[in-house]
């Protein structure tokens, strides 16, 4: 007789658990698909990579970036499929909200119960148990329960390990890829052996879940379907028919909710954006935005090849600039200041703070690269300016047009991308006109980019030409915050 | 601090592009000054996609002190104002 | 056919049968799966053979009352994956170890399957007695090395010496 049963709640939370997972898994590999390639070392420099889930290749003699290389997947395996990242993140990080808050209930009420007993061994005996079910399994034979209780050794083990070591290990990976919380604990992601590897790591965990899965449900079928749906379901295991139509309507609705939320999101992405936004965001901000940048890489670790997201302004009016080395270049800063100011390079140059950092840059798609950034603070150009009170956002425009100039971008106009005003006095919140000690080359935003270590690439907006103080952003673009919360979903704020 | 994509040209390039722009009358856009001074060249056949894999920008800048747009320049194919 | 966007070889024989086999989606398919982890595969497949070999030298003699061919048989079995595991091993012959030990297993896997099902000569006792986990252990690890040196064969994977060439 088993003394744990199957209380009410552990089957509710079950069953919820089983949504999230597959809406986790489809969003993880729709976040995998925008950059298919896994890399050991930090500077994910092109042709290193581990593992690729593509069949593109990339030109040799024309410069190619990250967004040639994002992967459609079938909505099938992912959520929302066809190379969707903001829809993707969206759905993986609202998940994940729901998915860590039912984990810790459902933790909370296994240690206040006392059913944390059926999952956490007390005696190593489990050990040589464990060994004799799996001889036993070996043997296409079923193994006996522990007395008491409602599983084998061998099944005890791989719930413990999946509860309490896999799921903490997902959590925990997923939140060293947040470019705020390795900003502002750099230790953190050096105990995960680094930015790649861990994202590697977090490749493997979905691959546990994936096999778990699948040897659970094996698992199902040989323990006897219905029964086992029965216990799930009912509590008790004396409604086998019940139990396997029952688990069959509850996988059918499993099913049907991802349908519903792919179809949602493939239909309407601005309204997932704004719904799933909403939660996500007010997270964010309370949780990330306070993190302030404290990297200090070592030289040694900069990338020797940067990748690229983003191709530059394909104009004459650019080109030229760029062979007189942007002399003819102006910045405006304007908008909400009280001193507005149009600078040349130059100038920015002899604006007597002068900052250099050397840091990991986190890419939305999941790539990364250390290099060092040269230029002036952007809290020193407030001090120039001045906002005035009801200034709340910088804007940043640029001279890059999509439309023309980045093929694999959906979306026309000009790039531009908003921040928070609060983020401009981060201490290494910079306008860099100087990477790894030599003029900002064109590809990575000549003249002037911005640097937001706490932030995802995307936000720091390249080839940068005017600079607008703003009290709303509703009015600018189509409200949403940037090009890419625009015409791509992402969020606007991006602390991970 | 040299710009490590600007490329400076040497004599005998400089005086192809001279030639080239004597060929075509090229005079400055902005105030018509045919007193152009030959600068460096930017190779853009690599990171711009619109262009072909030779092509180059070279610096022109107008001699005029009173050019409204001084800095301005001209598209060039490698062969045709680089060394064989 | 191409690994990770990358071409690799393939004869004309392959081409035919891809073509007309319906094999040729699942290469598609394939075709999104690349690894660079050459000295990890060859590692995996040495482990499965000495699996398969270690599996095989325990049951030698043992005291039990099996007919002599069969020990013989064991040896061979030993023997050939041992000469797998140094050849794939080795930058020169990595290719033919490979074979061996796709070899090697083709041969444990049939006459397990064989001695299970019709039974061994002398050992008709064993047809159907599919509760032993050595042989289960032994059809995993052949049907495994398999599909991984079908995976090196395919492209997804590459052996030790070989190396990716990916430049993006
Ligand atoms: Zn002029």
């Amino acid at each position: 007789m088993d003394v744990y049963g199957f209380p009410a709640w552990l089957r509710v939370e079950h069953w919820i658990n089983a949504l999230f997972i597959t809406l986790m898994v489809r969003s993880g590999i729709e976040i995998l698909a925008t950059h298919p390639k896994l890399y050991g070392r930090d500077d994910s420099r092109p042709g290193s990579e581990w593992a690729r889930f593509t069949r593109k290749t990339m030109p040799k003699d024309k410069l190619y970036d990250t967004l040639d290389e994002e992967e459609s997947y079938s909505p099938i395996i992912s959520l929302p499929g066809h190379r969707n990242l903001g829809m993707g993140r969206h759905w993986h990080f609202f998940v994940a909200i729901g998915w860590v808050l039912a984990g810790v209930t459902y933790v909370a009420l296994l240690f206040a119960t006392g059913q944390w007993r059926r999952y956490i061994p007390t005696s190593w005996g489990i050990l040589p148990q464990a060994w004799h079910d799996l001889l036993t399994y070996l043997s296409f034979r079923l193994p006996p329960h522990l007395p008491g209780e409602p599983f084998d050794a061998l099944q005890k083990l791989a719930y413990a390990l999946v509860i309490f070591v896999l799921a903490p290990v997902a959590i925990l990976s997923g939140l060293a890829q947040s470019p705020a919380v390795d900003a502002r604990f750099p230790w953190f992601l050096r105990l995960w052996g680094g930015r790649q590897r861990v994202r590697s790591l977090h490749f493997f965990v979905l691959l546990a879940f994936l096999a778990f899965t699948a040897v659970h449900l094996l698992m199902l079928a040989v323990w006897g379907w219905g029964r086992e749906n029965s216990l799930m379901i009912f509590g008790h295991g004396d409604a086998p028919v019940g139990g396997l139509w029952v688990s069959l309507v509850i996988i059918a609705a499993i099913i049907g909710v991802n349908i519903a939320v792919t179809v949602w999101s493939l239909r309407r992405p601005r309204m997932v954006q704004r719904v799933l936004g909403a939660v996500v965001m007010a997270l964010r901000r309370a949780l990330l935005r306070p993190a302030t940048s404290h990297q200090h890489y070592p030289k040694a670790a900069v990338a020797a090849q940067h990748r690229v997201n983003g191709k530059p302004p394909d104009s004459d009016t650019y080109k030229i600039m760029a062979v007189h080395d942007f002399a003819p270049w102006r910045l405006t800063v304007g908008g909400l200041v009280e001193n507005p100011v149009v600078l040349t390079l130059e100038d920015l140059r002899a604006l007597n703070t002068r900052q250099s950092q050397c840091v990991l840059h986190h890419c939305i798609q999941g790539w990364s690269s250390v290099g060092e950034w040269t230029g002036l603070p952007l809290r020193d150009l407030l001090d120039l300016v001045r906002p005035l009170p009801e200034a709340r956002y910088i804007c940043f425009l640029t001279m890059q047009d999509n439309g023309r100039d980045e093929p694999s971008a959906p979306g026309e106009g000009h790039f531009y991308e908003i921040i928070d005003l609060e983020l401009a006095h981060h201490p290494q919140t910079l306008l860099a006109y100087e990477m790894n000690g030599e003029p900002l080359p064109i590809e990575h935003g000549a003249p002037l980019r911005l640097r937001l270590e706490n932030q995802l690439g995307f936000k720091m907006a390249k080839w940068i030409h005017d600079i607008e103080f703003l009290s709303d952003y509703r009015l600018v673009g189509d409200g949403m915050g940037g090009w890419r919360e625009d015409n791509v979903h992402f969020d606007m704020e991006v602390g991970i | 601090m040299a710009r490590p994509e600007v490329m400076p040209l040497g004599g005998s390039q400089r005086e192809r592009v001279r030639a080239r722009l004597r060929s075509e009358h090229t005079v400055c856009r902005a105030c018509g000054g045919v007193d152009l001074v030959i600068g460096d060249a930017l190779f853009l056949g690599f990171v711009f996609h619109s262009e072909p894999t030779d092509a180059y920008m070279i610096g022109l800048t107008c001699a005029n002190p009173s050019c409204p747009a001084r800095y301005t320049g001209i598209r060039l194919r490698a062969r045709e104002f680089l060394d064989r | 056919m191409t690994a990770g966007g990358h071409e690799i070889g393939r004869g004309p024989l392959t081409t035919v049968v891809m073509r007309y086999s319906g094999l040729g989606r699942l290469a598609t398919l394939l075709e999104y799966f690349a690894f660079d982890l050459p000295r990890t595969t060859t590692a995996a497949g040495v482990t499965l053979m000495a699996g398969l070999a270690a599996a095989h030298a325990y049951l030698i003699d043992g005291g039990t009352a099996d007919p002599a061919y069969l020990n013989v048989y064991r040896a061979l079995i030993v023997t050939g994956s041992l000469v797998a595991i140094a050849l794939m091993s080795l930058p020169g012959p990595a290719r033919a170890g490979w074979r061996l030990g796709s070899l090697v297993s083709v041969v444990a896997l049939a006459v397990y399957l064989a001695s299970r099902t019709a039974g061994l000569p002398g050992m008709p006792l064993l047809a159907g007695r599919w509760d032993c986990p050595l042989g289960t252990v032994t059809m995993g690890v052949a049907a495994l090395f398999l599909a991984l040196h079908g995976s090196v064969l395919t492209g997804v994977n590459v052996a030790y010496p070989r190396r990716r060439d990916w430049y993006d």
